[in-house]
């Protein structure tokens, strides 16, 4: 079954033009990713176990989307013995009314957040917040974004597109409504530091927690959370109820798989060998102990299932490293929201009209690749993603979902070029018909597809003899003794 | 240059964009083979390897141009010289599994093996010559200092990196590397046509990539995929900019020119 | 004579070091048990300079005997609290200007500490005050994450929170500017000493 995701419902043409114009946005995200990348590049030099580690992870993931409805039972069976509740979602639906039961039958009225992917895929917030609870977002960047009701930009970097002045605005008029001094300057320091005490009053008057989890193992019951800032150690620690919201396709069987698996977000993503904080929750606290009173997960599909024993299965072994979108050279130029969907970059490329059947994204495989394979070079997980852009290219031609006149035009080509003979006459047409186009001797614009081109650039006219003729007149038959 | 190994022959895949836009291009390749002894063939029934209308996803019609292909080159074992390594790395790699879209069944095997032989053959320009050909005498007429772009076809899916480089700087050329050279150029068959913003602003970014290299010594920029070069020169010529950019072939042939010769 | 153990024990040690600086953690090492308050004296004025205020802790067994509250009243605390999982310990923890904790193992290769929560050690004092030692024994060494987490799933079954600290709390969320000390502690110190005497199987979980 197709899953839901939500939508920026605007054209593609409107997003990117809103991204191609955002100078502050593409200065933070091409050196943020180029950083990132360098980074990774790095970290993996002279460090060949992980390179084993990964390669056992790859399977790991493999096997698990192998056998989900499997691993799911038995994860539920561990984390129940343990001492957590399980719940499982089909949909998108399905999962905000179960977290939202939860947070109202524990008369939840706080509600503070770790970053998590699926949630926003979910619109979880907008559930809570529409039965009268507050939720908030403490990841540093999603904390910005939520101030400015904006959804991330990046999944390692969600505020790559605000700039020091924008964020400081936003947080005089939060610290006015907080009651606390406003941040000394527009120094990131001082953002920052005004964000720490900001975001610590929420932690210690919250009810509940809401995490995503990185990985979820089946034979422990364990939730993985890997962060930088030390929110999900709050998250964890500090509320009475945590909630794991856990997409089905991020279990894996067993506690060795998660050995191999748990340094490659950081080391593909952001060039670390691991990130500040990995957590790992395997239930609420012992008698005395910390961590939550009640422990629950809840597994999502949301489409996910139904990628499984298609061509496109591997999506799911996806770690949501980034590593494909630091290297994707037109996520660098537009930014994340022009994708218009919660996952960008080539993942979301390939991820948005998958799991949801092309209701949402349907354009991106075209408009949003150049088909230069660098993720798939990049993506630890050895997800064919450019091979899968294609896919779903042809996908979109058998589906009838690109323009007529398009159908038209490559049915032509290719029927005009399969022979010499079209081949020839073709390029003496162009060359005939170019003329009214030509000015000092290059052309300036042609019609039907090739319009495109000519909106930006130039182009050499088609030469008055072709390489093909200067070969029959200068080698000919008898050239070849 | 020499051939090692006395007289060979190769048969030139000269693309359709070198055929109709850059055909000096191909001659450039031919002059720089026969040059060095090697005998060039032009199986004159090639037309385009289908790379614009496979990644457009119109797969089935890219079918058809790839079983042409295929039975144009597939009657001999001779090395097959791409002057491109994109479509090089389109015939290696797409066409085993391409060519048998719309087959009858019982023809498929026989098309799959065909195209496999093919692509076996096929050797991208550079490659065959940084492989094969040893550069003699002394060089001269071509720019001393070029600004490489690798495509991402050939650099990825080709997985050459070293020959274009390699090649040139063996004839004494100095090779200035590009900021951000493993980024796409924006380039991409004809997402430079239906997508021409973004494909634009990447163009763009790598033109500020060459002109930063010039100030390095760059005096223009050299290539083995004509499409990134055309996307590139068209662009700079729109914005009023003028660095001269090359494809490998014509470079070798600059340089094996004798001094001031013609 | 160095024993062969001590020498592979040592080579931990610094590959330790090096990743666990490569984050911004500081590093000390106690070699004898009268250096303890000495170094102790110099962590804290490397994380806190001369400032004071109160401590929450806990240490691992091995070193429970030690003087603990007067070494730290002597650096500056004015209170310090030993960790006791009361309700009150949030807050204490929430105002507190240093966490000391133990810990159960280390990795070199990665440069991280493991902590486990259970009922006579907690995690908040490495979330909550700005800054936070721990204190790590070089027997607890460990070269990959894998041969630590491999020690987890015990007789004991699942520990229901482990954590990794590997650096201080870091964002670079604004403007890509990396800043230290966003939730959790900015300032982190790992002081690794030397046990005599082995400890019991319980210890090295
Ligand atoms: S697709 Fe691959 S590279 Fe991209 S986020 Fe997922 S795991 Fe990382």
């Amino acid at each position: 079954m197709a899953g839901h995701l939500p939508a920026d419902i605007r054209p593609w043409n409107v997003r990117r033009d809103n991204g191609l114009t955002n100078a502050i946005m593409r200065e933070t995200l091409a050196s943020g990713t180029r950083r990132f990348s360098e980074g990774k590049r790095q970290v993996f030099q002279g460090y060949e176990s992980q390179e084993a580690a990964r390669q056992a992870g790859v399977q790991a993931k493999r096997r698990a989307v192998a056998h989900l409805d499997e691993l799911l039972e038995r994860a539920q069976a561990t984390i129940q013995a343990q001492g957590g509740t399980t719940h499982v979602a089909a949909t998108a639906g399905e999962a905000r009314a179960i977290v939202r039961e939860i947070a109202q039958n524990a008369g939840v009225r706080l509600v503070v957040k770790s970053k998590s992917m699926l949630t926003e895929e979910l619109e979880l917030n907008k559930e809570l917040a529409a039965s009268g609870m507050r939720v908030i977002e403490t990841d540093l960047g999603e904390y910005i974004i939520q101030l400015a009701r904006e959804t991330p930009s990046h999944i390692l970097a969600p505020a790559a597109h605000k700039n020091r002045a924008q964020i400081r605005a936003l947080f005089e008029v939060d610290a006015q409504q907080a009651h606390l001094p406003p941040p000394a300057d527009d120094d990131a320091r001082s953002l920052t530091q005004f964000a720490r005490a900001r975001l610590r009053q929420e932690f210690l008057a919250a009810d509940m927690g809401i995490t995503g989890g990185n990985f979820c193992v089946v034979e422990t019951g364990t939730v993985a959370l890997i962060t930088n800032e030390g929110n999900a150690d709050w998250v964890t620690s500090v509320p009475r109820l945590l909630v794991c919201v856990v997409g089905i396709e991020k279990l894996v069987e067993t506690w060795e798989d998660l050995t191999h698996l748990i340094q490659q977000p950081a080391m593909n993503g952001i060039g670390q060998r691991l990130s500040s904080y990995t957590t790992l929750i395997s239930g609420p606290r012992s008698q005395f102990g910390e961590g939550p009173e009640e422990f629950h997960v809840v597994f999502v599909d949301n489409g996910r299932r139904s990628l499984v024993g298609t061509p496109y299965e591997d999506v799911l072994s996806c770690i949501r490293c980034g590593a494909c979108l630091n290297v994707c050279p037109v996520f660098r130029q537009v930014g994340g929201h022009a994708y218009g969907s919660v996952y960008s970059g080539p993942i979301g490329v390939v991820e948005t009209p998958l799991l949801t059947d092309f209701e949402v994204g349907a354009e991106l495989p075209s408009v949003a690749c150049t088909v230069c394979h660098a993720c798939g070079e990049a993506c630890p997980m050895d997800i064919d993603l450019p091979g899968h852009i294609l896919r779903l290219r042809q996908e979109k031609v058998r589906r009838h979902l690109t323009a007529r006149s398009a159908n038209w035009s490559y049915g032509m080509w290719s029927g005009a070029w399969a022979t010499p003979a079209g081949y020839r006459r073709s390029l003496r047409l162009a060359r005939l018909a170019q003329k009214i186009y030509l000015r000092r001797g290059w052309l300036r614009n042609a019609p039907g597809l090739a319009h495109g081109w000519f909106i930006t650039r130039d182009m050499p006219k088609v030469a008055d003899i072709t390489f093909h003729e200067w070969w029959a007149q200068n080698r000919g038959t008898g050239a070849h003794d | 240059m020499k051939t090692e190994l006395g007289t060979r022959t190769v048969r030139l895949f000269a693309t359709c964009l070198i055929d109709a836009f850059r055909p000096d291009v191909g001659q450039a390749a031919v002059q720089v083979l026969e040059q060095a002894g090697v005998e060039v063939q032009f199986p004159s029934s090639q037309t385009c390897c289908g790379q614009f209308v496979f990644n457009a996803g119109y797969r089935q019609q890219a079918a058809v141009l790839a079983r042409h292909f295929v039975s144009v080159f597939q009657d001999e074992s001779t090395p097959i010289v791409a002057l491109s390594g994109s479509c090089a790395a389109m015939v290696v790699h797409e066409y085993p599994t391409l060519v048998i879209d719309g087959v009858a069944a019982g023809e498929t095997a026989s098309w799959a093996a065909a195209a496999r032989a093919v692509g076996g053959h096929v050797v991208e320009f550079s490659q065959w010559v940084a492989a094969h050909l040893t550069p003699s005498g002394a060089a001269a007429s071509a720019p001393r200092c070029l600004a490489l772009h690798q495509g991402c076809h050939m650099r990825r899916v080709l997985g050459e990196n070293a020959e274009p480089a390699q090649v040139l700087s063996r004839h004494g050329i100095e090779i200035q590397e590009l900021v951000d050279a493993d980024q796409c150029c924006g380039f991409g068959g004809t997402y430079s046509m239906t997508e021409w913003a973004v494909s634009t602003a990447l163009g763009d970014a790598k033109i500020a990539a060459l002109e930063e290299a010039g100030r390095r010594g760059a005096m223009g920029l050299v290539s083995a995929d004509l499409g990134c070069l055309l996307h590139l020169q068209g662009r700079m010529r729109r914005r009023g900019l003028s660095w001269p950019v090359y494809h490998v072939a014509e470079v070798l042939r600059e340089a094996m020119q004798p001094q001031g010769g013609e | 004579m160095t024993k062969p153990w001590a020498a592979s024990q040592e080579r931990l040690v610094q590959m330790f070091e090096v990743h666990w600086r490569e984050h911004g953690g500081e590093l000390f090492r106690v070699r004898e048990e009268q250096s303890w308050p000495h170094v102790l004296n110099q962590a804290w004025t490397t994380l806190l300079g001369d400032q004071g205020g109160s401590v929450v802790y806990w240490v691992n067994a091995d070193v429970a005997h030690l003087n603990w509250e007067n070494w730290l009243r002597r650096c500056g605390a004015q209170a310090v609290y030993g960790w006791d999982a009361a309700d009150d310990m949030r807050s204490r923890c929430a105002q507190a200007v240093l966490g000391l904790t133990g810990s159960q193992w280390a990795v070199a290769e990665t440069g991280s500490v493991a902590l486990i929560a259970d009922a006579d050690r907690g995690l908040l004092p490495s979330v909550m005050p700005p800054a936070h030692i721990m204190l790590v024994s070089t027997q607890h060494l460990v070269e990959t994450v894998q041969e630590g987490l491999q020690q987890i799933p015990g007789s004991h079954g699942m520990p229901p929170l482990i954590k990794l600290v590997t650096g201080p709390s870091m964002t670079a969320d604004i403007e890509g500017t990396l800043v230290v000390g966003v939730h959790g502690p900015g300032r982190v110190a790992v002081i690794l000493y030397d046990t005599v005497g082995t400890l019991g199987a319980d210890e090295l979980r």
